[in-house]
């Protein structure tokens, strides 16, 4: 994968929040740049907008100002159908709670994908990927928590996406688990060439990224590129 | 949908088990009570009328002591008469294995209208000898094709042989002669010769049947129709006026009008049943989707977020309650058809001889089936539209709280009075103002239903009590052949002490409306009472006509109103005022005072003597003047006979209207305390005992069931007036229950829904509070 070639830009974005009268602005003249492959880390304390920032890049959200690209086409625009489109096509999501179907298994809530009408893996070459495909007919109740955000990064991966975005991946994981699966992460844009944005508040992560993105008060405050990033065993936490 | 949805749906269909089963049921029990109905009403009612069209009955028929050849021919001129034709019917008997049984003789030239059936045996032809004979009469008897039958007819023994074994549609609800109440299938029976067989000497044709021109339909005529054959009978009237005729139209045929009346009886109570089951399904179906749907918020989001479009989660979430809500229905449907319709069917049978007779699932059942499924989808649709109208990062943020302004109470001085409970309930109802009025629904419903089938129940059972206690105390009733003379009853009269009635059905008309009542002369006596609308006893006006109920209603009469009416072989019209309303639970008419009527220039003919003094029963078969004599114990039995099937399908009602209460109620309570575990929760941590929070809790529960108990008393009073008033036309209800009703109805909703919600509240108890508060977003 050419971590030169460009997949996502962000030009003077913004985004604001309506409530009757009240009106909150998330985020304001947003600039950056994500290039193919790149591990990124969006870093802020709470209420900065980083979790805006990422519904904004995986099409969840549609900003209100400025432009969004994505491998070169502008999504700004997309309707809610088209956005849910792109989403099914390029995007896997990782959440911090896992949001696994509670009612399928391991291995139906990797398989659910093929019903967005795209080509998956086979669920348990992914589950395998993870390590769990063991655990293909254990239900999300049966599994530890980190087990699940395992399943839900084989569910993610298996359509094999352009981008993984991750909202606190590790938020609700011991340090242990965390690191495990903060790892898998890792792997997928060292060894599968996918691009990763990871938003976190734990400024520790930002060691493993190749692309430290620290927001603050809505906007992007600072870029950092990291030349030498750790690898993910390496950190504690 | 795809496989993996359906999993998913199905799991969480085992879930959310209880609640989808309460819609389940619900909508099983309502196609079951209309499946019940409606496989009746729509079999009888079509194979009736394929009967009626293939033996061309007649529409209509007119009597009279003798009609010559030139009447028919005078007949037949008539334009609207597109055919007509002879027929004389008279009562003999038939001798088998030595004993002598009722047969009615029917003599005739041809067999164009009102047509025999031939089911063994040669079809009818001009001058053929022999007897085609009744099927039911003939199978129950043991007689077979060939046999040659004694026959005794106008006093004339005779010998005939059975050319045929045939089915009549004049003959569908057949009682001989009054001496039945209802019929008896087989038990006596009926037969058709050609009238050169006719063993007396010159044979006097005592009927014209006819066949009108623009009339086509059978069972159901339009208002056209009825309207030619009315007019019809206006002619018919004025060409014989020298004759004493009697024209009966086909809607006025004892067999067609009694099916219609119990059709229609049938068609109301599958509508007004299932109407209310359906209502309290929808109920069930927006409180559990709509809880189901902010359930699964989370999982709503992230199906977005991964990207499944609308359309698809709109679909899954739809399919839910659509799939339960069909499979209620068909599986309701398929009950009914082979419970509660197969039950109704075989007592249907005991009455009504149709060859065709059949049970039918009609169109009316798969429409409303795809009605519950297609409502049930809206409901869906518009519990999840407003949260699939959103964009998967907005979904995926937690729903934020109820938000509710002070309410007017809150800024009064009451308000700093009231309990710390009080005023929490009042403050949740107020946030909750959809769950409290869908619970005071839920009770509502189940309450009104319930009601209306013990108000039912009590109201059915009260008629026997009404008739043959209040109305007609007596323990005899003597009925007197057409014609007998005012000596011979009065004689009758007073040798058993009873009071005279001259009781005839004729029509009675107010302006240009006219429809066949009976016209009742009451002569001295306290033997037959009668009511006013509230149930008060009255005594009949001294100047002019009483009028029932329902003839008010029907004609449009109001008090002081004129009305007419026509005794049969008088040619006077007569002409009265209405002066009172009475009400009678069957043979809806008017009655007038003896002294009245004679003033008005009428001869008093009676035709009944009620008496107290036991009457012999052989009095029918020793005196020709006397055509029946009955008990009121055989009355009574006959009507507890005839209004079997009304009771059970009562009960039916009446069982399932308690389950649907039990399952509605748990399912709204349980509903309603998985929204407040929250709550319940944040109480028990500052403190509160499960015995506080219980009472309060409790306290609303008892506000939401005390008003749905009330509310549901009130709406099953005009439900259960409006059933009965439509149940059967023919007959009239005082609507006065008893407590017995409010109460069964009150202890049944009011205890049930209390004693629900305490096993459900008693929950507090065991709630983790840890748990509680972390799961709920």
């Amino acid at each position: 994968m050419n971590k030169n070639k460009l997949l996502i830009k962000l030009e003077n974005v913004g985004k604001i929040y309506r409530n009757g009268q009240i009106v909150y602005e998330a985020l304001h003249d947003v600039n950056l740049e994500i290039m193919e492959g790149e591990l990124v880390v969006i870093l802020g304390p709470s209420g900065s907008g980083k979790s805006t920032l990422l519904n904004l890049i995986g099409g969840l959200d549609a900003a209100t100002g400025g432009a969004i690209h994505f491998g070169g086409e502008d999504i700004t625009g997309f309707s809610d159908r088209k956005l849910g489109q792109f989403r099914a096509k390029d995007v896997g999501i990782i959440f911090q709670f896992y949001n696994l179907v509670p009612s399928l298994t391991a291995y139906e809530n990797v398989d659910l994908m093929r019903d967005l009408g795209v080509e998956i893996m086979d669920p348990l070459e992914a589950l395998g990927m993870v390590g769990l495909a063991d655990k293909k007919n254990h239900f999300p109740s049966q599994m530890s928590g980190g087990q699940q955000q395992r399943i839900a990064i084989a569910r993610a991966i298996a359509k094999r996406p352009r981008l993984l975005l991750c909202d606190e991946p590790t938020g609700a994981l011991d340090t242990n688990t965390g690191r495990d699966v903060l790892k898998l992460l890792q792997d997928q844009s060292r060894v599968q060439g996918r691009t990763v944005v990871m938003v976190t508040h734990n400024a520790l992560f930002a060691e493993i990224a190749d692309k430290v993105i620290m927001v603050k008060n809505g906007t992007v405050a600072e870029v950092v590129v990291n030349d030498a990033p750790k690898d993910a065993l390496e950190l504690n936490w | 949908m795809t496989k993996n949805f359906v999993i998913k749906l199905i799991r969480d269909l085992k879930a959310n088990f209880v609640q989808f089963l309460a819609i389940f049921v619900m909508c099983f029990f309502a196609m079951f009570m209309m499946e019940s109905f409606d496989s009746i009403v729509s079999g009888l009612g079509n194979s009736t009328d394929e009967y009626l069209r293939d033996t061309n009955f007649m529409d209509m028929n007119i009597s009279s002591a003798g009609f010559s050849r030139e009447d028919l021919q005078t007949v037949k001129s008539i334009p609207a008469v597109k055919d007509a034709e002879f027929r004389y019917t008279t009562n003999g008997k038939v001798r088998l294995n030595g004993e002598e049984l009722k047969l009615e003789f029917n003599f005739i030239e041809s067999n164009n209208i009102s047509r025999m059936i031939v089911s063994k045996g040669i079809p009818f032809e001009r001058d053929t000898q022999g007897i085609w004979i009744d099927r039911y009469f003939s199978e129950r008897q043991g007689i077979e094709l060939g046999e040659k039958l004694t026959l005794i007819c106008d006093g004339v023994e005779f010998d005939e042989t059975v050319v045929g074994i045939i089915e009549n549609p004049d003959h569908m609800y057949f009682m001989i002669d009054s001496t039945y109440i209802e019929p008896d299938v087989g038990a006596y029976g009926y037969a058709f010769l050609d009238s050169g067989e006719y063993p007396g000497g010159e044979l006097r044709f005592d009927r014209i049947y006819v066949d009108i021109e623009n009339v086509t339909n059978q069972f159901e005529l339009t208002e056209a129709e009825k309207k030619e054959t009315e007019d019809l009978k206006l002619v018919i009237k004025d060409k014989f006026s020298g004759l004493d005729v009697e024209c009966v139209s086909k809607k006025d045929d004892e067999g067609h009008d009694s099916l219609h009346t119990d059709l229609d009886s049938d068609e109301i109570l599958g509508i007004v049943f299932p109407s209310l089951f359906i209502s309290i399904a929808l109920l069930g179906i927006v409180s559990t989707m709509t809880r189901l749907v902010l359930k699964q918020r989370t999982i709503i989001g992230t199906f977005k977020a991964l990207g499944f479009s609308s359309e698809v989660v709109f679909i899954h979430y739809i399919a839910y309650s659509v799939i339960v809500c069909v499979l209620g229905c068909v599986l309701g449907a398929v009950a009914g058809w082979y419970t509660l319709g197969t039950y109704i069917f075989a007592i249907m049978k005991l009455y009504y001889c149709n060859p065709y007779d059949r049970m039918e699932v009609s169109s009316n059942v798969v429409l409303m089936i795809l009605a519950v499924a297609l409502m049930s989808a809206g409901t869906n649709y518009m519990s999840c539209r407003k949260l699939l109208s959103l964009r998967a990062s907005e979904i995926l943020r937690p729903a934020p709280p109820v938000m509710s302004g002070a309410g007017f109470i809150e800024k009064t001085f009451i308000w700093k009075k009231l309990s710390f409970a009080t005023r929490w309930n009042i403050r949740d109802i107020n946030r909750n103002r959809v769950r409290t009025v869908a619970g005071i629904l839920g009770v509502t419903l189940c309450t009104a239903l319930m009601f209306t089938a013990f108000g039912m129940d009590e109201l059915n059972k009260g008629v026997r009590d009404w008739k043959y206690n209040r109305l007609t105390p007596s323990n005899y009733q003597i009925g007197f052949a057409y014609g007998t003379d005012y000596n011979t009853v009065y004689d009758y009269c007073m040798r058993y002490k009873g009071q005279m009635l001259q009781t005839i059905e004729t029509d009675v008309m107010k302006d240009d409306q006219k429809r066949l009542y009976y016209v009742n002369v009451v002569d001295k006596g306290n033997l037959l009472r009668f009511q006013d609308p509230d149930g008060n006893f009255m005594e009949l006006p001294n100047d002019g006509i009483a009028a029932c109920s329902r003839v008010m209603e029907e004609l449009g009469v109001e008090n002081g109103d004129i009305i007419t009416f026509r005794l049969p072989g008088v040619k006077k019209y007569f002409k009265g005022k209405v002066y009172s309303v009475y009400k009678v639970p069957s043979e809806q008419g008017i009655a007038m005072k003896r002294s009245y009527f004679e003033s008005i220039e009428g001869e008093f003919r009676p035709n009944v003597v009620y008496t107290n003094m036991t009457v012999p029963k052989k009095f029918v078969t020793e005196r020709p003047e006397i055509i029946s004599v009955f008990s009121k114990e055989e009355y009574i039995r006959s009507m507890k006979l005839k209004s079997a099937s009304t009771e059970q399908e009562v009960y039916y009602v009446m069982v399932i209207a308690v389950l649907l209460g039990i399952v509605v109620m748990y399912n709204l309570g349980i509903l309603s305390f998985v929204e407040k575990v929250r709550e319940v929760a944040t109480l028990k941590v500052l403190g509160f005992s499960s015995g506080n929070i219980r009472w309060i809790l409790n306290q609303q529960n008892l506000i939401v069931d005390g008003l749905g108990t009330l509310f549901g008393l009130l709406l099953g009073k005009k439900i259960l007036v409006f059933t009965m008033e439509n149940v059967d036309y023919s007959s009239d209800f005082i609507y006065k229950v008893s407590i017995v009703p409010y109460l069964l109805a009150f202890m049944v909703s009011f205890v049930l829904s209390g004693v629900v919600n305490s096993v459900i509240s008693s929950r507090v108890k065991s709630i983790n509070m840890v748990e509680a508060l972390k799961g709920v977003e």
